[in-house]
């Protein structure tokens, strides 16, 4: 058994069973150079999440990737990298097999991709690309701004050309029908098994067994993302032998977790250690060091090729949906909201302008029959992978169709299935189900029914940050539903209709843990000690308010459920001042009743209107302008043009992008490892004082430099 | 797409040329465990209230009710009651219970608690801030003119990670006793660590579920929610921590070791 201090995850699981199946960590498997491995580090973003159609609600279907990350790697084949005995690495260059290379990956079109894993397999490769107009994802923030965004748009030629996997460069081939400028690559193939593999149990009786040539026989899969996907699978369709219904809804919870590790998260961990290491950028080491180490089953090609994966197989959704006349509302990751109708006929759609001017605009849709056809054209890879991803019958019923599993092949199998929210009574899909979005990962679902709004699922991004949405802890549903019935006609400077749920003047405030130490350190003198046995300990749970107007100073309140308190409750800043705090609209009333110190706190109202006109980034509207509040209906993305690179370790806690501790300053930075020169052309990484330009360039006249800069 | 395009400051991740660490060795959990139900003085944490204490694993499972510091034993009879056990204070549980039972070679019991980090810390007389953890002084002597830490019981060290979880052990003690001292799997003797395990981290190590609070964990063991106040509720969250406790041994004991 695991010992209940080993680990701290479902990841942890995962992990100790490859552990007892490979004896080697992928490190020390041969075949793959520290710059080939750089490569795929450089190449590596997260997954692709934008909106397409912002601000007006439209009719369709969610569609999500089954176990999208092992389906992905096991068509690629890198989740069978790990018990590789080596890595067969090439360097193509012009003149040296990059050509072959290129006009094989220009053989392949959506047919191809969609027949099988032999297509998948070629684009276990990392391309140098000088971007220009590929369609191509880019992670990095615009002038201005301070958080980096990752968005796929048309990359202009720039400075520096950047490391794809071969499945980005591929989509953006499918998109553009042009081969991007590829200056070089490294191609991959496993090759052998490594000496003393064993196989290992599951719960639920499916074993992982490295040792095994074919993917799948009987419950013996040959690759761990597949065998966990494959119980987690089973564990949400109550079949696991031998465990009861509850243990089963928790296997399926961390299987999903553990599953994704394998495949993908535990492939690109980092973690701080004492020593300092070197570090390796896209074009070579660079002169720093790091504290940062992998993970035992780091390998970056494997994390890079999966994210990359899964971003092809959304391209395709997203070529053979525009094909069919269809269109999307948004995507994320491994999911889609597909405009269907009755009638598959184009709708129009209430675009605006910046200014608010009307802009009309037509989205295509498409019927939910041909919808099936499209997710059916991907029944080749869900059986490619092996697992028992369910087939179903599609039988009219009313005005939809009851979709029944059955034994495959069903009607339809897929890679992508028609999700939960989208049924009733998990099986029937009818018309009905609305889609809106404001923003990357900000949306809702709902349905129409005996005049109400029914959300089967609201976003619980970023409002679940906030202390106003939980009750006891736990996140209150019918709090954020009620957020997003109101949130678009605050959005729009509406009043919402029907009686409001929820207090919109209460003030914001954030729950945080005081855990990390720079947290509990900077609270000063309200720190407990000996001396002050009434402080914050660490761990212990304070308020943050969210902050309207001029931030102050940073504020902590104890724990306070009880919202109907917060009006008045008192705050202190580190130097151990009191405060008191008021939304907008109460400011007067203290203004007249006394001095001291107040800061001015987002009421709930204001939160929400903002969070709701959130503007999605790197895009623009109807009228040709970057997308902002204003703007409704369809985006598209906006061209950039890469300006500087930087060369950065692991993405500290995502709370400033999306836990959203606002108003507590204390954050850990993104360690930058290297900066380089602005001038076309030049690798050389700045150091010390230079900012923009090396020794040589910064003395070249200032005329050329700035024509450079632009 | 006609528009002059925006000019990005793009970032892309360097690569760490360094071997991963060896996986950490992991002696089989004991079969004890010392299960701690505790208040604090507020909802979101500050100084222990009250706690009560089950040693399971045994023939016998004894138990303990005690109070905080700067509780009266006269308040904390009344918040017990007459029936229950007579509640003891913080110092005399942590001597009798938790140093008997979790670090004296006897038992080594694993001690329990939904989160150890914040038990830890809600016991704790003084903490210090190091390079990368906390350490918390939950012993103390009092010489007749102040009351100063007590070296020859280990301190807590606890070194948080991401997500609210932490790695958590027993600090070195002064003047250890030879039966203080264990062989490590590299040879190496070192003063005994203690074992910690934290249910909120084993929960989402089974569930997946990374925000789940004590209540939805007990809704997904089937264990019934502990209902009442003062004493009643506390020892009712005693019973169904151990019951949890056991639901999540029961599941660990499926994956392999």
């Amino acid at each position: 058994m695991i010992p209940l201090d080993a680990g701290a995850s479902p990841a942890y699981l995962a992990k100790r069973v490859a552990q007892l199946a490979v004896p080697r960590p992928p490190y020390l498997r041969p075949g793959m150079s520290p710059m080939g491995k750089a490569a795929a580090m450089a190449a590596h973003l997260g997954g692709k999440s934008a909106t397409m159609i912002r601000g007006v609600a439209v009719p369709g279907v969610l569609v999500d990737g089954t176990a999208a990350y092992p389906v992905v790697g096991s068509l690629v084949g890198t989740t069978r990298w790990l018990q590789a005995e080596r890595i067969d690495q090439r360097l193509l260059v012009p003149g040296r097999g990059l050509d072959a290379f290129l006009a094989e990956l220009a053989m392949l079109d959506i047919p191809a991709l969609l027949a099988g894993p032999a297509a998948w397999e070629l684009l276990t490769c990392c391309l140098l690309v000088e971007p220009d107009a590929d369609v191509l994802a880019v992670r990095g923030r615009g002038p201005g701004e301070r958080e980096d965004r990752t968005s796929t748009t048309s990359v202009e030629r720039g400075r520096y050309p950047v490391w794809h996997m071969g499945p980005r460069v591929l989509a953006s081939y499918l998109m553009t029908g042009r081969m991007p400028r590829v200056l070089r690559a490294y191609t991959w193939r496993p090759v052998g098994i490594v000496a003393g593999c064993r196989p290992v149990s599951l719960p639920g009786g499916i074993v992982f067994d490295p040792a095994r040539m074919r993917p799948r026989s009987g419950d013996t899969f040959n690759d761990l993302a597949s065998a966990i996907a494959e119980m987690a699978l089973r564990a949400k369709t109550g079949t696991l032998d031998g465990i009861n219904r509850l243990a089963m809804d928790r296997l399926a919870g961390s299987g999903k977790v553990g599953r994704n590790g394998i495949a993908y998260g535990q492939a690109v961990e980092f973690n701080r250690s004492d020593r300092t290491h070197p570090v390796w950028g896209p074009f070579g080491i660079l002169p720093s060091m790091t504290a940062e180490e992998p993970g035992w089953l780091a390998d970056p090609a494997v994390g890079a090729l999966a994210t990359a994966g899964c971003e092809l197989m959304l391209t395709l959704l997203e070529l053979i949906v525009a094909q069919a006349g269809g269109s999307i509302a948004f995507a994320d990751t491994d999911a889609a909201f597909v405009l269907v109708t009755h009638d598959g006929d184009e709708i129009p759609v209430d675009g605006r302008g910046v200014d608010g001017e009307p802009i009309p605009q037509c989205a295509g849709t498409i019927t939910f029959e041909r919808l099936v056809e499209i997710l059916n054209r991907f029944r080749g890879l869900a059986e490619a992978t092996c697992l028992s991803i369910p087939a179903h019958d599609v039988i009219p019923e009313g005005e939809g169709y009851r979709l029944p599993v059955v034994d495959p092949p069903g009607i339809l199998r897929s890679v992508f299935k028609v999700t939960g929210e989208n049924l009733i009574d998990g099986e029937l899909w009818t018309p009905g189900l609305h889609c809106y979005a404001t923003a990357q990962k900000r949306y809702v679902l709902f349905r129409e029914e005996e005049g109400k709004r029914v959300s089967p699922k609201s976003s619980a991004f970023v409002l679940g940050t906030l202390a106003n949405f939980r009750r006891d802890g736990e996140l209150d549903l019918g709090r954020v539903e009620e957020a997003w019935r109101i949130g678009p006609d605050l959005a729009d400077g509406g009043v919402p209709a029907g009686a409001v749920g929820i207090d919109l003047d209460e003030p914001v405030f954030q729950p945080m843990v005081m855990s990390a130490l720079g947290d509990w350190r900077a609270l000063g003198p309200l720190k407990f000690a000996t001396e002050n046995p009434e402080g914050i300990r660490p761990f212990e749970t304070v308020l943050v308010p969210v902050s309207a107007g001029k931030h102050r100073a940073r504020l902590v309140a104890f724990y306070e459920p009880d919202r109907a308190t917060w009006r008045d409750l008192a705050l202190r800043d580190p130097k151990g001042l009191t405060w008191i705090t008021r939304t907008a609209d109460r400011l007067i009333v203290v203004l007249r009743a006394r001095g001291g110190k107040v800061q001015v706190v987002q009421s709930l109202g204001a939160w929400l209107t903002d969070h709701f006109s959130n503007p999605e980034p790197m895009t623009s509207g109807g009228d040709g302008r970057p997308c902002e509040e204003a703007t409704r209906g369809m985006l598209s993305p906006r061209p950039v043009r890469i300006a500087e690179l930087r060369i950065a370790g692991q993405e500290t806690h995502r709370r400033r992008d999306e836990e959203g501790v606002q108003g507590w300053d204390v954050q850990v930075e993104q360690e930058v490892f290297a900066r380089f020169c602005r001038a076309p052309g030049c690798r050389t990484v700045l150091v010390g004082r230079q900012r923009k330009w090396c020794e040589k360039h910064r003395e070249y006249p200032g005329s050329r430099r700035q024509a450079w800069a632009k | 797409m006609n528009e002059a395009p925006v000019h990005l400051d793009a970032v892309v991740r360097g690569w760490p040329s360094a071997g991963p660490p060896a996986p950490a060795h992991h002696d089989p959990w004991p079969d004890h465990a010392l299960i701690v139900a505790s208040r604090t003085m507020r909802p979101g944490g500050g100084p222990l209230t009250f706690g009560a204490a089950r040693l399971v694993g045994g023939s016998m499972s004894p138990e303990w009710r005690f109070s905080g510091r700067g509780i009266r034993a006269s308040d904390a009879r009344r918040y017990f009651g007459s029936e229950d056990l007579p509640p003891l204070s913080l110092e005399d549980f942590l001597r009798e219970g938790l140093w008997q039972s979790c670090y004296r070679p006897q038992i080594r019991a694993g001690l329990v608690a939904w989160s150890i980090p914040g038990f830890a810390s809600s016991a704790a007389w003084r903490v210090d801030d190091e390079r990368h953890s906390y350490r918390f002084t939950l012993w103390t002597y009092d010489d007749g003119t102040k009351v100063r830490p007590d070296f020859h019981r280990s301190r807590i060290r606890v070194t948080p990670s991401s997500g609210g979880r932490a790695t958590v052990s027993f600090d070195n003690r002064l003047n250890p006793d030879e039966v203080d001292f264990v062989t490590g799997p590299d040879g190496r003797r070192h003063q005994y660590r203690g074992r910690f395990a934290s249910l909120s981290t084993l929960a989402y190590m089974l569930t997946g579920e990374d925000t789940l609070t004590m209540g939805q964990a007990f809704n997904l063991w089937g264990i019934q929610r502990p209902r009442g106040e003062g004493a009643a509720g506390l020892v009712g969250e005693l019973n169904a921590l151990c019951a949890l406790y056991d639901g999540m041994l029961e599941d660990l004991r499926r994956w392999p070791g």
